[in-house]
């Protein structure tokens, strides 16, 4: 295998696919990624078998003697960042890898390109068509609402439910939901089951790399859910991530469709205030009180340290009541929000409250009970 | 006396004298003057929940098991726990420190740290406060307390300590140092006779030489802990009066008068216990997560068994699944003799969850089952596999009967 090829790109691409493959394995094969060089085009791959990334390079590219190679993915990512060259040429003969520069050598140890994990291929068939924004979005406004370590394996997931024209993601630790739906289109070219709804359970590690991918796309990109797979590609790139086993809990009946109170509250002001009182929460409770009443909402916390209590203008009218929250819980979706001003609605200090932006977004949130 | 000064910090902190036999001395008047021990039948497995001045005098004291106390005290009046008593008896106590400070910081059932700061026009001042409480204390519940008066938590309760019983002493805020200077390092927080013997060897006997200790010293003998003790030892202590502590665990555990072999049997004990403490986190409006079974075999090698729920849950049936799984685990697989069994559940969280651990049929049984016993009494519905159990098993091993302390509060640091 030979090719010449420019660096910078190059060294971009190994270290995104790096980013999949884990740093310390107990198999040195497991910290590498695959180069395949064929005609006029490089695929680099790499995986920790949970998550897979394939890029192609079209532009800029010589491929001289087509092959393929098995190198550590850490090592060539911070040797093609260190060298300053515009072009770089890599040779593979007899187990390595030669890296010329312009006045520089470099010898990579390579693995057996055969005992490298086969990474599954696109399922084209099962493609839908999303915006690469929407993509971003779905990811980032979810994500943050998954467990870490819930006792139920699958909550550390995101489910994602695909049908003929939308794409949802749910995400929730038990305490707190974030879900967020967006347009999708069956790609008209391919001839696909009807409408039938489908779901997976993917990890937050995989979807992280769904927004990386999406960052450098524009336009639409194809998301795919297989049996054991859920794939999201663009024109260069293609994320490949296992599903998680187990059974996500119907969450439409926990989400408040009637809500008794409902207010309008500036996003900014909210936040603001939120990060001045929960300074005060005690560490036991961890909570902040909010109190509603007609046109004002009150933010106040006592603990050990003192106490606070702050008051901010809202579009309220309706009973007075009082909830608690973990403020840490509430932030984390006004982090995620794009509109002005969010609609929160609830029913009483123990039932479920409901935060919309009205972008489709909807955000559950239990809360902490207080005297 | 010199006069409190204006805006310095006033706590109080007040102790009932030998809590649990003064209360039984006070029900029953004949045995006054008589070494009271309280815990149980002497020739019974458990320790002494209290003792008696009197008894106190043979050596006896409390967390001794009863069988040495009886050695060292033949001829005491051995009697059994009455928890709910000694509770009622608490209760009013503690009406009395309301009516003296809003801050009240209970450490247990007879001992609180009160914070009467500026308080001086209320009551003339946190020394007459004190002096007040007491007679209260002794006209209204006919029992006595000591008092620590000082500026901080620290010092008030080695205070109410010094001249135990019946008595007041004040460290007063000027001249703290000198008040604490010819103390004996026993009575520092964190010294035990290991420290203490530590302490000895570097010649520092009183709190004075503490108070003086350099760094190096200090560090050697008590790690990182050293400074803060010197800092104590000077009378520093800036911890504020903490109300309504919460528990940290909510638990129950039983002592058998004979080991017990059967594993079906064991498990009868362990359902009751869960049930009690699933009925008492109700009770407290306290859900928790973390279950922990407690066993103790013969020689008194005791293992402990945890597991973490999905969601916090004070639902008698999770608790159950829970505690059986951790019995079979640890228990049920080998055959050695039980001496103790406990269950207890931490891990509280007020967070409300969107998915509960139990299902809504579970909690109304719940709820049935806790009226129930509210009207009727703890025996008006019990579950079957206890029931079954208890025709063949002795009396001295149903849980209902025992009465150990249940709830866990946070040890403090004194």
């Amino acid at each position: 295998m030979r090719f010449q090829a420019q660096r910078a790109r190059l060294a971009e691409v190994a270290a995104l696919v790096g980013q999949a493959v884990s740093g310390k394995s107990t198999k040195k094969i497991f910290e590498c990624l695959r180069i395949v060089a064929k005609d006029q085009e490089l695929e680099i791959s790499g995986t920790d078998l949970e998550v897979a990334i394939r890029y192609r390079i079209q532009d800029n590219i010589e491929v001289s003697e087509p092959g393929e190679v098995v190198v550590p993915a850490h090592l060539l990512a911070n040797v093609l960042r260190e060298i300053g060259d515009e072009t770089v040429t890599m040779e593979h003969a007899r187990q390595k890898l030669t890296l010329k520069t312009d006045g520089g050598l470099f010898e990579l140890e390579c693995e057996d390109p055969s005992q490298y994990p086969d990474i599954p291929e696109f399922p084209v068939a099962a493609a839908l068509k999303v915006g690469s924004n929407d993509v971003r979005a779905l990811v980032r406004k979810t994500v943050f609402a998954a467990g870490r370590e819930a006792a139920r394996f699958v909550l550390n997931g995101v489910r994602i439910l695909a049908s003929s024209d939308s794409v949802r993601f749910v995400a929730t630790d038990g305490r707190r939901l974030a879900t967020l739906s967006r347009p999708a289109m069956r790609d008209a070219s391919v001839d696909g089951p009807p409408d039938a709804e489908v779901t997976a359970i993917v990890g937050v590690k995989g979807l992280q790399h769904f927004d990386r991918v999406a960052a450098e796309t524009e336009g639409e990109m194809d998301l795919a859910l297989a049996d054991r797979f859920v794939s999201l590609r663009s024109a260069h790139a293609e994320v490949v991530v296992r599903v998680m086993e187990g059974t996500f809990p119907e969450v439409d009946q926990i989400i408040p469709d009637q809500c008794k109170g409902e207010a309008q509250i500036p996003v900014g002001v909210l936040a603001s205030r939120l990060r001045q009182v929960r300074q005060f929460a005690s560490v036991e409770s961890q909570a902040i009180v909010m109190q509603f009443s007609s046109g004002e909402l009150s933010l106040s916390a006592a603990g050990g340290d003192g106490r606070a209590e702050v008051r901010l203008g809202v579009d309220y009218e309706g009973d007075d009541l009082k909830i608690g929250f973990n403020p840490a819980f509430l932030l984390d979706s006004l982090k995620v929000v794009d509109s002005e001003s969010i609609q929160f609605g609830f029913n009483n200090a123990n039932a479920a409250a409901r935060i919309s932006d009205g972008s489709g977004f909807l955000y559950v949130i239990m809360p902490v009970l207080v005297d | 006396m010199k006069p409190w000064p204006n805006g310095a910090r006033a706590i109080l902190h007040v102790d009932m004298d030998a809590f649990y036999a003064s209360v039984e001395i006070r029900e029953q008047p004949e045995l006054k003057g008589r070494p009271v021990i309280v815990g149980g039948p002497k020739d019974a497995r458990g320790v002494v929940s209290a003792a008696s001045y009197e008894a106190r005098r043979y050596g006896v004291h409390s967390a001794m098991p009863l069988v040495r106390a009886a050695r060292l005290c033949p001829q005491g009046v051995f009697l059994p726990v009455r928890m709910e008593l000694y509770a009622q008896v608490s209760r009013a106590v503690f009406a009395i420190f309301k009516d003296y400070s809003p801050l009240v910081e209970p450490l247990s059932v007879d001992e609180a740290f009160l914070d009467l700061t500026g308080c001086e026009r209320l009551f003339g001042g946190p020394v007459a406060a004190a002096t007040q409480l007491r007679a209260r204390i002794r006209e209204e519940i006919q029992l006595t307390a000591s008092v620590g008066v000082a500026p901080n938590k620290f010092v008030a309760k080695i205070a109410s300590d010094l001249r135990k019983p019946d008595a007041l002493v004040v460290a007063h805020p000027e001249g703290l140092e000198e008040f604490l200077a010819p103390l004996d390092v026993r009575r520092m927080w964190g010294v035990g006779p290991k420290g203490a013997a530590a302490l000895t060897r570097m010649g520092m006997h009183t709190f004075r030489d503490l108070a003086q200790a350099s760094d190096r010293a200090l560090k050697k003998a008590f790690g990182s802990n050293g400074p803060r003790l010197r800092d104590l030892a000077r009378g520093r202590d800036a911890r504020a009066v903490v109300t309504a502590r919460g528990p940290k665990s909510v638990g129950h555990e039983t002592t058998f008068s004979q080991n017990l072999t059967d594993r079906a049997e064991l498990r009868a004990v362990l359902i009751a216990l869960v049930d009690k403490v699933a009925a008492r986190l109700r009770s407290h409006g306290l859900k928790g997560r973390k279950v922990t079974l407690k066993a103790r075999y013969e020689p008194f090698r005791t293992v402990s068994r945890q597991c973490t729920l999905a969601a916090p849950t004070w639902t008698t049936r999770p608790l159950l699944d829970a505690a059986d799984a951790l019995f079979t685990e640890e228990v049920a697989k080998n055959r050695e003799p039980v001496r103790l069994l406990g269950i207890s559940v931490a891990g509280f969280s007020s967070q409300e969850s969107l998915f509960s651990a139990a299902t809504p049929d579970d909690s109304a049984v719940d709820e049935a089952v806790d009226a129930l016993r509210a009207r009727f009494g703890v025996t008006a519905v019990r579950r079957g596999s206890v029931f079954n159990n208890r025709l063949r098993s002795s009396r001295e091993n149903d849980p209902e009967n025992q009465t150990d302390e249940a709830i866990g509060k946070p040890k403090e640091p004194l």
